[in-house]
């Protein structure tokens, strides 16, 4: 089990875009240093250095929108999550018992143990989380 | 007499997602676009007390003309056990109202979306007849746009699939992109569509009206565009189960 905490594997999956944030960043600098180096430069090379800066901002705008939105929700999120596995890791056998039980006598409890995979969803914590508050709802 | 084309937004909504009710309707109060009225369809079984806390909330607020919460099932007289037939009924609720009142455009969008400010201006720039801004769906590491794209256009189906989760590194470039499927969380539909196309569901099929929605405008060669410069918050809950957590 690794111990970072669940934020930080969230976080994590933001890299690809933060190392593109920073690419962009880059060329938008690099395509500058050039414009202002080269005063010989032909026009229209110029002008579409210059269109390559637009379109470089506009990327970059784009990108920072949708880090903006992933970081936001996941520090929500994995406040939750970590109080439902807190909770999970707890109770998730007494309550898997239950709905064993239960589903005896009850068609949708039956139903859904027959549909999960029990084995497969102690290996992901997220699926035990959803599972966990699933059964919990219904026993 | 105002010459800006008359916007209706309008969805669905319930109880299960009062927790952000007063800060979606703060964010939308506060569009900038100069013709736009809010209505929206509570499917909640609860007699009314949704729809009254709502309309009792703007009117302490705002007080002003633009915004009223009606009573789906009241509207319709009528009661579904499914939550796909339920979701369907008030997204054509939604429809009739916009076509009823001859708004020029419905901007459908889910109550727990938060576009920015000038999110009409831009999508309307545009000129397409169907078009979305970006927001994520799903939770924890499963979150994802909500965009399909194309595989391959069949005769009578969209082969296509959902963006995953990093795919958006490079799909999300601030461009006007044509995809398969842009959802109804925030999607700007021209008139001409929706008189064309209702909202459907099929009983027996796991599909929502919107993915319907998105095969029947395939089915009419009205493409569906994404503005990838509009980015929404989401504020998706997970809603439990039908029936028991929510009715």
């Amino acid at each position: 089990m690794s111990n970072k905490s669940y934020l930080d594997e969230l976080l994590e999956t933001l890299k690809p875009q933060q190392e593109l944030k920073q690419l962009l960043k880059d060329k938008a600098e690099e395509i500058n240093k050039i414009l202002s180096a080269d005063n010989t430069m032909n026009p229209i090379d110029r002008i579409n250095y210059k269109i390559e800066i637009v379109k470089t901002n506009q990327e970059l705008s784009a990108l920072e929108k949708v880090l903006k939105e992933k970081e936001d929700y996941f520090k929500k999120y994995a406040i939750q999550f970590e109080k439902d596995l807190k909770e999970a890791n707890q109770n998730y056998k007494q309550v898997i018992q239950k709905a064993t039980v239960k589903a005896k006598s009850d068609q949708n409890i039956k139903l859904l143990l027959d549909k999960v995979n029990l084995q497969a969803i102690e290996t992901s914590k997220e699926l035990k989380v959803a599972f966990y508050k699933r059964f919990k709802n219904l026993v | 007499m105002n010459q800006f084309p008359r916007v209706l937004i309008s969805a669905p909504t319930a109880l299960a997602k009062k927790y952000c009710f007063e800060e979606w309707l703060d964010n939308v109060m506060q569009l900038s676009y100069p013709n736009f009225n809010v209505v929206l369809f509570d499917n909640t079984n609860d007699g009314g007390k949704f729809t009254e806390y709502m309309n009792e909330y703007h009117k302490n607020n705002y007080n002003s003309e633009k915004f009223y919460a009606v009573k789906s099932l009241k509207i319709n007289n009528f009661f579904s056990s499914s939550i796909i037939e339920k979701m369907c009924l008030s997204h054509n609720d939604c429809r009739k109202y916009m076509l009823h009142n001859n708004y020029d455009y419905l901007l459908h969008l889910e109550t727990d979306v938060f576009p920015e400010k000038d999110v009409i201006e831009k999508l309307m720039f545009h000129k397409k007849k169907v078009v979305g801004a970006i927001y994520y769906r799903d939770e924890g590491l499963y979150r994802k746009p909500m965009i399909q794209k194309f595989i391959e256009p069949l005769p009578n189906h969209i082969k296509s699939i959902n963006l995953e989760p990093n795919e958006d590194t490079c799909f999300i470039d601030g461009t006007l992109k044509k995809v398969s499927h842009v959802g109804l969380g925030c999607v700007l539909i021209e008139n001409k569509v929706l008189k064309k196309i209702p909202f459907r569901f099929e009983k027996n099929i796991e599909m929502h009206p919107d993915t319907f929605f998105a095969e029947d405008c395939l089915r009419n060669a009205i493409p569906i565009y994404a503005d990838t410069s509009l980015i929404c918050r989401h504020e998706n809950e997970d809603w439990g189960i039908y029936g028991i957590n929510f009715k």
